[in-house]
């Protein structure tokens, strides 16, 4: 018993500074013209960390069901959407200390005989504090935990010509009821045409035959291949046999400018909710 | 009327073009670049920051006696917008203006760029710089905010053709910003030093923190557009001096947008878009296993949040 309350009195973790790193921007989008990117990291705690930034291929896909993912291909040298064998980081390890920002810049240099198109990569920040070791550890243990983060964020290399439309071609759904509200939860296909992703948003609308909207979703979409995706639509009221579902893309999306969007075309799609 | 003889014309002709008359030149060496301010930060530009504006001004020639020139900025913009109507407000405060003497850069004085500073003739050539203060809001609209003008106004007093007159030059530098939303990743409790422990325990460490050591605690961070994908990793803790290493097993997690979070986890959750706003919590519960013959000293090892920022 003596013992046990010994060891309590030491187990109370000391209180060590935390840690901070912001990363700008979200999304990293390098063109043929400047070849190039910065990430801008700022130490945002009371101490010194250390910071090492890689990049790899990766890309976002979704499951069956239409759940989205990060995707790393464990081996990338075939696949012709990626960009990280052509892509280098300046400086890819620092130490920053409190309130210290530093620009790391992500270098493309496509080969010259590289078809025109988009390539993807994702970008690794990892910050890991500095922990000095325990000295005063006498005759027992001592275990220190570094609290480590990994920030990871998408990074696009346009060469040439490049452009994206995502087609909405068929869908499948179901009423679900949830707390007081009804849903209608759809997973529709989406075929991607082009040489890039698509960034952009879907909304879905479940419309009557005198065009009344009874209900509205909209959300982002990025589509890096072709799959299923999920929309979650409420509505009010019953859904009569003449209601219909309608969904649209369009070219915006809040994380990049419109300049940063890829051309391409936008899709609308619809279908009787009764001939399912 | 006055009257002069042909000689004493000649004369003062003569004087005139010995005395070469003043003229002040304004150049524009830097325009002031605010860079790229992610979101929810505020980026100070100081006036000895290489992003600061840089001009040079001259003062050749013979000046008027009886006082120094003046400079100001007489265009200072307050905000900067994107040309669709989005604005970033720029502010310059009592100390976001310098001046030195080009010559001997400890003759040097801060000034509010909107009141001016008087500099005595004999000290130019001079470099005037300029900072300013701007912040980019939560929500600030991502965006490169279109170049505003910003003009240093010269004011003195020089000789023509025998009278004292007063002249203005001006330079005209341009400030310009960019706006990006970034991703903070904030590791709230940072390094987790577990204290002092005998050989044969087990620590476990639950992620809803009641225990008397903590749990791994973060907060990220980003707009509200983005999905986030968390994965966690663990190393061992390995012996700061022997090769002996002792096992660090992720338990679960907690996330959401209280504290402490309530949705539990065990790894590779996804949380979409929208519903938890632009801000998460996430705690992380783990465990440490001690043989009985594992040597005595300090161990170190890392459990690692990931955070994927996904599009969609």
């Amino acid at each position: 018993m003596k013992r046990s309350l010994f060891v309590a009195s030491l187990l109370v973790g000391a209180p060590t500074s935390a840690l901070a790193l912001d990363v700008a921007p979200q999304v990293v989008i390098i063109d043929a013209k400047d070849q190039s990117g910065a990430l801008l990291l700022r130490n945002g705690a009371a101490s010194m960390v250390e910071v090492e930034v890689d990049v790899r291929f990766g890309f976002e896909v979704a499951d069956a069901d239409g759940k989205v993912r990060a995707h790393y291909p464990e081996v990338d040298v075939d696949d012709r959407r990626s960009a990280s064998s052509f892509l280098r980081v300046y400086p890819r390890r620092s130490r920053l200390a409190p309130g210290e920002e530093r620009v790391v810049r992500i270098l493309a240099r496509p080969p010259a005989e590289l078809p025109s198109g988009e390539y993807w990569a994702r970008a690794s920040v990892r910050a890991v504090p500095v922990i000095p070791p325990s000295t005063d550890h006498e005759d027992r243990i001592r275990l220190q935990v570094g609290v480590t983060t990994e920030q990871r964020i998408p990074v696009f290399v346009r060469h040439g010509r490049a452009a994206a439309t995502a087609h909405i071609q068929k869908a499948e759904w179901t009423i679900e009821r949830r707390a007081d509200q009804k849903v209608l939860a759809a997973r529709y296909f989406v075929g991607l045409e082009g040489t890039g992703a698509f960034l952009g948003t879907v909304e879905g609308r479940v419309v009557l035959a005198d065009g009344r909207e009874i209900g509205v979703h909209t959300k982002n979409l990025a589509v890096f291949e072709s799959g299923w995706r999920r929309i979650e639509v409420p509505f009010e009221g019953d859904l009569p046999a003449d209601a219909r579902l309608e969904l649209s893309t369009t070219r915006e999306h809040p994380a990049v400018t419109s300049d940063d969007l890829l051309p391409g075309g936008v899709t609308q799609w619809s279908t009787a909710l009764a001939a399912r | 009327m006055v009257h002069c003889t042909g000689r004493a014309l000649a004369a003062a002709i003569v004087v005139v073009l010995w005395a070469a008359p003043a003229h002040a030149t304004v150049t524009v060496e830097r325009n002031l670049d605010l860079g790229i301010i992610p979101a929810g930060v505020t980026r100070l530009v100081s006036p000895t920051h290489v992003d600061a504006a840089r001009f040079r001004v001259t003062l050749d020639g013979i000046p008027c006696a009886g006082g120094p020139a003046n400079l100001r900025f007489a265009l200072l913009p307050s905000e900067l917008d994107n040309g669709l109507g989005a604005t970033l407000g720029i502010t310059f405060g009592a100390t976001s203006a310098r001046i030195e003497q080009e010559s001997n850069p400890s003759n040097n004085a801060t000034f509010d760029p909107g009141v001016g500073v008087n500099w005595a003739y004999s000290d130019f050539p001079a470099i005037v710089t300029l900072g300013a203060s701007a912040t980019a809001g939560p929500f600030q609209t991502i965006a490169t905010y279109v170049p505003a003008s910003l003009t240093l106004e010269l004011t003195y007093r020089h000789i023509l053709l025998v009278l004292c007159v007063l002249d203005i030059d001006v330079g005209i530098a341009t400030l310009a910003a960019e706006v990006q939303a970034g991703v903070d990743v904030v590791a709230t409790n940072g390094p987790l030093d577990l204290g002092m422990l005998f050989q044969g325990e087990t620590i476990t460490v639950p992620a809803d923190d009641s225990g008397l050591r903590r749990s791994a605690q973060f907060a990220t961070t980003g707009p509200s557009g983005l999905s986030w994908q968390f994965s966690v990793t663990t190393t061992d803790l390995a012996h700061v001096t022997q090769p002996d290493v002792l096992p660090l097993m992720f338990t679960n997690g907690l996330y959401g947008s209280t504290s402490p979070p309530v949705t539990s986890f065990v790894d590779g959750v996804v949380v979409p878009a929208g519903v938890h706003g632009s801000t998460l919590e996430v705690w992380l519960g783990y465990e440490v296993v001690v043989p009985p013959g594992a040597a005595t000293g300090a161990y170190q090892g890392s459990i690692t949040l990931t955070v994927d920022a996904l599009l969609e």
